[in-house]
């Protein structure tokens, strides 16, 4: 009984402990503080993985706090949130190790590694929310964690990009904190249970209902980069290569997906929803997004920027499965969730290893990068081969899906067309840097060598996280059926959300 | 026989991809193919395995069709993995060849044995991508090409993907078995022939295959003809629902674009100036042929069960029969066993015309029996495409012998095929397979290879250096060459025969003994040979 | 024991009296004075919270002659505040000031201050208010111009004259009252008054003498320059406490002596300026060049959203979602009040380290002082409103009220503040958090930086998370009328 409440509330500390801890480190104790990273990491997998055995057998867990009359603080999880979790804490753990070697003799590091265990500390939360008001908290502590993390170089360009991030995000949040007021008001409190809620209030006007919706989706889709919400991804790629590896795949655009995906479904009711008319609208913005963040791609030298176009166009993979009606399209969805984190936090190691150890910022930098950088560069190519959606790497199974969605719903006729499209522009630009790395020769001397005395091409440290993240790739399209599978999970949520 | 056996033949060349960088033999390739092939000859008919597991459940099967393809395919592989030059063996050789071989091998293999559509496509789509590896060449020309192909692959890739879509979620299952409880959505129907169409290059849809035919190298080519190019055609066999009515629409469109291709390949092919484009255009010319008698099929769902396993007949002749015109040509090129090599590459020609008595007369006995009477013109207009495409080929042949040496392990492998290729279809007893017919000559092919390798190693190892590089640096270097050869067995009888033969045959003015008055002869013979054989068989 | 009433007034006196004699020890009384408050106004908070409001009698005289201290919910949360901030002001100050010459002086009205803040606080009829506001703002304005500057001095001046005018229109009403209603006696006038012309007169002129004092806009220009220019501690408390006095009378004339007589109309004119507040203090505040100027103007937007709520809660019915908004209104204010006090706090300790407060030339801060970036960084956090700070749990209910009552008119009021504040406190903390060489060297962490850092920290941590304390406490009323 006690561990049902204290479990939720553990997995917030196992971060946010060392994170505080770390702030107050000074900047010399690199070892001590390397210690707290990894061991808050670990607890925070081995509760997770009590989280998962527990949320499976159909556990209750728990926490419940009222902050002010009407808004209570709770921590609830279902599969959903079981499903982000274990992403968002694998993934921190891999980016943990990543960002020991990549940030080692810079400055900073302390207020670097504090920030960086609250950022993961509100994404978790976020995960864990169990009304929305939580989630709104949530949803507003991740903006501050991240934004010293973008601003963290403390470069002009650095201090920019922030500051536009800034600039979105709070906009976003403001929009979606009013929504969820004005839902607040009208509902008197807005727990997430699976098959939503709202289609209980019979009473309540649909066009209030609607324009309540928009501002949610909007309030989210700043930070899931819709469309024409999107201006502060690219911008905010100054950040240092672990960031970006973790706002693109686990963070902030994933927070804004996750958001949308739990206001779809736990709280408007996807039939609900459906009902009202807002998902045709929410389909077609996202629809644009995919093709219109490909087409963008396509024209970026800076591979880092490329890859950020990318999100944009992958995430919202999330919102079309999402904004479909009808389980396979939800499982398509959600299961893209953690197969675009673990692609594209692949792909973002694999250019921050670029950068360390070669210099190399620009794809027409990259002749012949994969003879001098096999392992990374192998990575590389999976998880482009996955964002393309080539079997087996795990975007094939999210494609797949979606796609199978999309013809039962009877909405093949532009879904399906979207995602052949996007997989053409995805092979339009990734195929392109896959070539060049290992096909040319390199055409003139790398930007800056820094690998002098290294056994391997990198440090281990940088090198695994990138080859581990894309094995799991690999892995879990692979074994998409097999017990436990993020695919299972995502079929185990579609279950419950469609009340089957 | 443990039904998991049926998931080895594609593991292997894909477990030995993921460690090709350190495999400089080229047995390792050649070895890659031999449980496809023992899978082929020996498997359990219909037996059959699924995993649930993975991805989202696979399905082998191993019905006749896949045996058959199996056994030829994996001889074709066979034949290319001896091909490989041996720069491309090096570790660190340039453009990923092994393990782009290795790959599209395990993905055909995959396809060929699949029961369900998804795994079929992922052997498909695995197949189609690694190729590229097999196609690009260091020139910008052949560069240009691979890219051209690739972007062909995946398009037809995608729209393979639409399909499955399609079709998965109409009969709610992934099994063949399962496909055609319902008709088919049209949709899916145009989708299956764009996707499967750029395999096989129906017109409209080729414009990738004859700069990839002309540029790739040899053993790219070889694979590309055979295994692969025909991949496309199981793929039909295996989704459209034959003996089911369907819009007749359809059936005729096949046709028509098969008709058009048979043309189309002759006129081009004809005016053609080197012989591989005239082989490939021969290529697109076979397959309008094919397309057109799927067509054909397809609108008579009667005549289904007659004609269908003719066409496989006829589709395995022609896998084996047009790689190993293109290993003849290289050989060719390269000079060695002229002797040889012109018959052999006549006889293969003769096969691929259907002259009686070959294979491919045989097959297309078979099919004029199975047609019932229709579309004798599509036979004769495919008789007459062939046979101008031949003589094109032949015509070109001798303008392009270059004095060249080659290995001789190569061509070894090519004879021993080259029965195999022509004759192949006589194995069929009363149009059901007995493969296991070829059993005993294909255990003695593995067995004398297997031979060589170890008396190459055996001989390799008292060479004062290394013996790595020694296996690799006789192809560059013409003195190692020489001594590897005299103490090379089989070389020790052929060389002096093939001096004195050489020596005799080159006498008058220094001559080349391919000259055109030459062939002719040569060719007259064998035609007189092989008409006398018919006379005394009748 | 009602006489603890007594000694939250009394301790900080004598200590003052004592601090006056004393006049070498006066950091040590000083600071020891002001914890020795806190303690006594946290044995009146547990009478409170156990027993109910309570009411003391002077003298032994009935209320309606004599003078009559009342605690209930609302003023005991007023003490807290005013009792924690000033406790971790002065222990600031005994560093701030610990080399200064007039420390004596400050100490000594340092006590006064308090003094007048508790008094006013406890006060339980008109007259002792309007005693107790004239002593508090002769003390704040006396304080004001510690300074010394000449900037400082104008300022203070200016400040001093309208303190005097609005006490002197708040002395005007509360003689309308007493000649109206022949008692001063909050508790029976709250029964006693109905709407009529001596009311309506009454209320107008008490309201306008405090909304000088609480510098609504557009009264509001003598705050910034007085605010910015006085030592780093006294803005601190000016800010934070001397303005939310006012406020709380207003509060307590609105809600529960003047309940019947209070109209829609008047409210949403409070309403409208708090609006015109909100958006122009806060794009003052993010013109401002200074530090100290931009926490000064966001003072003048902050108040301006606590006036918000008055349309809101006169349109609200009486019941569970009028307190609610009352609750979200005091827990808005209290936020204001520790987050602006620490964010003065860190101010000061910048510009004593750096010299200057010009925010374009802080680069380097955060490096050279971890701890008072951190501060600003956490109270600017409650300033924007920003989860989990208590503020972010009052917009929620000041949003959710609007939304009640229908009046969507001041969503785009909050919208734009809420972003406007934003942008000023991040533009702050991008130059704090930039690199450079505008603070100079750190020497050490000091105990000057460890007050602000725990007043941002009760902000945004404690009144986020037990912020329902606040809805507990103000039901506890001495007054019939309003829940207050």
């Amino acid at each position: 009984m006690t561990m049902s409440v204290w479990l939720p509330v553990g997995i917030l500390l196992s971060s946010f402990i060392p994170g505080v801890l770390i702030f107050f480190q000074p900047e010399e104790r690199h070892r001590l503080r390397t210690w707290l990273n990894l061991l808050g990491a670990l607890v925070k997998l081995l509760l997770v993985g009590v989280l998962i055995w527990g949320v499976f057998h159909e556990q209750v867990f728990e926490t419940r706090w009222t902050m002010a009359p009407g808004l209570e603080f709770v921590l609830h999880a279902d599969a959903l949130s079981v499903l982000f979790v274990s992403l968002s804490t694998l993934l921190w753990l891999v980016t943990t190790i990543y960002a020991i070697g990549y940030l080692e003799r810079t400055p900073h590091r302390s207020r670097f590694f504090g920030f960086f265990s609250l950022c993961v500390t509100a994404t978790v939360g976020l995960a864990l929310a169990g009304n929305l008001f939580t989630f709104v908290v949530f949803y507003e502590l991740l903006t501050l964690a991240t934004y010293p993390l973008i601003a963290h170089k403390g470069s002009p360009e650095a201090l920019r990009g922030a500051r536009i991030y800034l600039r979105y995000t709070l906009f976003g949040g403001l929009l979606l904190m009013i929504g969820a007021v004005w839902l607040h008001t009208l509902t008197g409190g807005v727990e997430f249970v699976e098959g939503g809620i709202l289609d209980q209030y019979t009473n309540l006007d649909q066009s209030t209902l609607r324009w309540i919706f928009l501002l949610l989706i909007v309030g989210l889709g700043v930070k899931a980069a819709l469309v024409p919400l999107h201006g502060w991804l690219p911008q905010a790629m100054v950040a240092p290569a672990p960031v970006s590896a973790l706002l693109h795949a686990v963070a902030v655009v994933k927070a804004g997906a996750f958001g949308i995906v739990r206001v779809i479904y736990d709280v408007y009711g996807v039939e609900f929803a459906a009902e009202l008319g807002v998902l045709t609208l929410l389909g077609a913005v996202a629809s644009i997004t995919i093709i219109y963040g490909s087409l963008k791609a396509l024209s970026q030298d800076h591979l880092k920027k490329r890859l950020a176009y990318s999100t944009v166009s992958q995430v919202s993979y999330i919102v079309l499965g999402t904004a479909i009606l009808g389980p396979l399209a939800t499982i398509g969805g959600l299961v893209h969730l953690v197969h675009q984190g673990v692609m594209k936090i692949t792909l973002f190691f694999a250019a921050g290893n670029y950068a360390e150890a070669l210099g190399i910022h620009r794809i027409s930098e990259m002749d012949g990068v994969g003879r001098r950088m096999p392992g990374t560069t192998l990575a590389f190519s999976i998880g482009a081969l996955g964002m393309i959606g080539i079997p087996p790497v795990a975007g094939f199974i999210s494609k797949w899906y979606l796609g199978l969605g999309a013809v039962e719903a009877g909405a093949a006729a532009w879904v399906v067309p979207v995602l052949i499209a996007s997989s053409l522009l995805n092979a339009a630009y990734f195929l392109p840097i896959l070539y060049r790395a290992w096909f040319k020769s390199p055409s003139r001397p790398w930007p800056a060598d820094r690998t002098a005395g290294c056994a391997r091409e990198l440090p281990d440290p940088l090198l695994w996280p990138p080859v581990t993240t894309a094995a799991l790739a690999l892995l879990i399209g692979l074994f998409a059926a097999a017990p436990y599978s993020p695919l299972e999970w995502a079929e185990l949520i579609a279950g419950r959300e469609y009340r089957q | 026989m443990n039904t998991l056996m049926l998931t080895i033949p594609p593991l292997i060349p894909l477990v030995l991809a993921c460690f090709a960088h350190r495999l400089q033999s080229r047995w390792w390739l050649f070895g890659a193919a031999l449980p496809a092939l023992y899978l082929g000859l020996m498997g359990e008919p219909d037996s059959a395995i699924s995993l649930p597991w993975l991805m989202l459940g696979m399905h082998f099967s191993l019905d006749t069709t896949a045996q058959q393809f199996l056994v030829f395919g994996s001889m074709i592989w066979m034949l290319a993995a001896l091909h490989i030059p041996a720069d491309d063996l090096m570790t660190g050789a340039a453009g990923y060849r092994k393990q782009s071989f290795l790959l599209a091998m395990a993905g055909n293999l995959l396809l060929i044995i699949a029961a369900d559509m998804l795994t079929f496509y992922v052997g498909f789509a695995l197949m189609g991508l690694s190729a590229y590896g097999l196609l690009w060449g260091a020139s910008q020309r052949a560069r240009q090409a691979a890219r051209v192909y690739l972007v062909f692959t995946l398009i037809g890739e995608l729209a393979l993907f639409s399909a499955l879509l399609l079709l998965m979620v109409n009969s709610d299952s992934l099994l063949f078995e399962e496909l055609h409880a319902k008709p088919l959505p049209e949709a899916a129907l145009l989708l299956l022939l764009l996707g499967f169409g750029i395999k096989v290059a129906i017109p409209g849809l080729h414009f990738w295959l004859p700069r990839a035919y002309t540029l790739a190298p040899l053993f790219g080519v070889v694979v590309l003809s055979g295994p692969m190019m025909k991949a496309g055609l199981l793929g039909w066999l295996r989704f459209l629902p034959f003996g089911t009515p369907v819009d007749p629409l359809w059936g005729e469109l096949l046709l028509f674009l098969g008709v058009v291709g048979v043309i189309l390949g002759m006129l081009i092919g004809a005016v053609q100036r080197e012989s591989r484009s005239v082989l490939a255009y021969s290529s697109i010319s076979k397959m309008g042929l094919f397309s057109a008698l799927i067509g054909f099929s397809l609108n008579h769902p009667g005549m289904v069960a007659g004609i269908l396993p003719v066409i496989v007949l006829l589709a395995l002749h022609h896998l084996m029969v047009k790689p190993m015109l293109f290993v003849g040509l290289d050989l060719w090129q390269k000079g060695s066993s002229t002797y040889l090599i012109l018959p052999a590459l006549i006889l293969l020609s003769l096969s691929l015309v259907a002259f009686p008595l070959t294979g491919g007369g045989a097959a297309k006995n078979l099919l004029s029996t199975a047609l019932n009477g229709n579309l004798v013109w599509l036979m004769l207009l495919a008789g007459i495409a062939a046979a101008v495409l031949t003589v094109r080929f032949l015509w070109l042949l001798k303008r392009s012998k270059r004095p060249v040496e080659s290995g001789s392990v190569s061509l070894l492998g090519w004879l021993v095929l080259l029965p195999v290729a022509v004759w192949a279809p006589f194995a069929w007893d009363g149009m059901s397979v007995e493969a296991k017919a070829l059993l005993p000559l294909i255990l003695a092919v593995v067995l004398m290879l297997i031979g060589r390798l170890l008396w190459q190693r055996f001989v390799a190892i008292p060479l004062p250096t290394d013996f790595r590089i020694i296996r690799l640096v006789p192809r560059f270097s013409q003195i190692d060459k020489d001594r590897f050869r005299v103490n090379n067995g089989v070389q020790q009888i052929w060389l002096p025969l093939k001096q004195i033969l050489s020596h005799r045959l080159t006498e008058p003015g220094g001559q080349p003994i391919a000259s055109l008055r030459d062939s002719a002869i040569w060719w007259l013979m064998l035609m007189l040979a092989l008409l006398l054989a018919l006379i005394l068989s009748l | 024991m009602n006489n603890l009433l007594i000694w939250p007034i009394a301790v900080p006196l004598f200590s003052a009296l004592l601090a006056l004699l004393w006049i070498r020890r006066s950091t040590w009384i000083g600071v020891f004075g002001t914890a020795l408050s806190l303690l006594v106004v946290l044995l009146v908070g547990r009478q409170v919270v156990e027993s109910g409001p309570i009411e003391l009698a002077l003298g032994g005289w009935t209320p309606g002659l004599g003078i009559a201290l009342r605690a209930d919910g609302l003023s005991l949360l007023m003490l807290l505040m005013s009792s924690l901030v000033s406790m971790a002001v002065a222990v600031y100050a005994s560093v701030y000031f610990s080399k200064a010459e007039r420390r004596g002086e400050f100490w000594v009205l340092w006590l006064l201050l308090i003094t007048a803040l508790h008094a006013l606080f406890l006060s339980g009829d008109l007259f002792n208010l309007y005693v107790t506001l004239e002593l508090l703002g002769l003390s704040a304005v006396v304080l004001a111009c510690l300074g010394g500057s000449r900037e400082s001095l104008q300022a203070a001046l200016r400040y001093l004259v309208m303190g005097l005018l609005g006490s002197m229109a708040f002395l005007i009403g509360v003689a309308l009252i007493y000649a109206g209603y022949g008692t001063l006696d909050m508790a029976a006038l709250a029964d006693a008054i109905e709407a009529g012309p001596a009311a309506w007169l009454a209320l107008s002129l008490m309201t306008g003498g405090l909304l000088i004092k609480s510098a609504l806009f557009p009264l509001h220009f003598w705050l910034p320059p007085a605010h910015a220019n006085a030592p780093a501690p006294v803005s601190a408390v000016l800010s934070a406490l001397v303005v939310k006095a006012a406020l709380y009378l207003i509060l307590r004339l609105w809600l529960s002596l003047f309940d019947g007589v209070v109209t829609q109309a008047a409210a949403v004119i409070l309403g409208l300026l708090g609006a015109v507040a909100v958006v122009w203090g806060s794009w003052a505040a993010l013109q401002a060049e200074r530090l100290k100027l931009m926490a000064a103007y966001s003072t003048v937007a902050q108040l301006g959203y606590l006036f918000l709520f008055l349309p809101l809660l006169t349109a609200l019915p009486e019941g569970a979602a009028r307190d609610v908004a009352l609750g979200a209104l005091v827990l808005l204010a209290l936020t204001h009040g520790f987050a602006k006090s620490a964010f003065f706090l860190a101010a000061g300790v910048i510009m004593q380290r750096a010299g200057h407060d010009r925010i374009a030339e802080l680069g380097g801060t955060a490096r050279a002082l971890p701890v008072t970036a951190f501060t600003l960084a956490l109270a600017g956090v409650a300033l924007i409103g920003l989860p989990p700070s208590g503020s972010f749990l009052a917009k929620w209910h000041l949003l959710s009220s609007a939304f009640i009552t229908g009046q969507y008119v001041w969503l785009p009021v909050i919208a734009v503040g809420t972003l406007l504040a934003g942008a000023y406190i991040f533009r702050l903390l991008g130059y704090a958090f930039a690199p450079g060489e505008g603070v100079g060297p750190s020497l050490s962490a000091g105990r000057e930086e460890i007050p602000a850092v725990l007043l941002a920290l009760i902000a945004t941590l404690l009144l986020g998370f037990w912020a329902s304390a606040v809805w507990e406490l103000l039901p506890i009323s001495a007054y019939v009328g309003g829940g207050a």
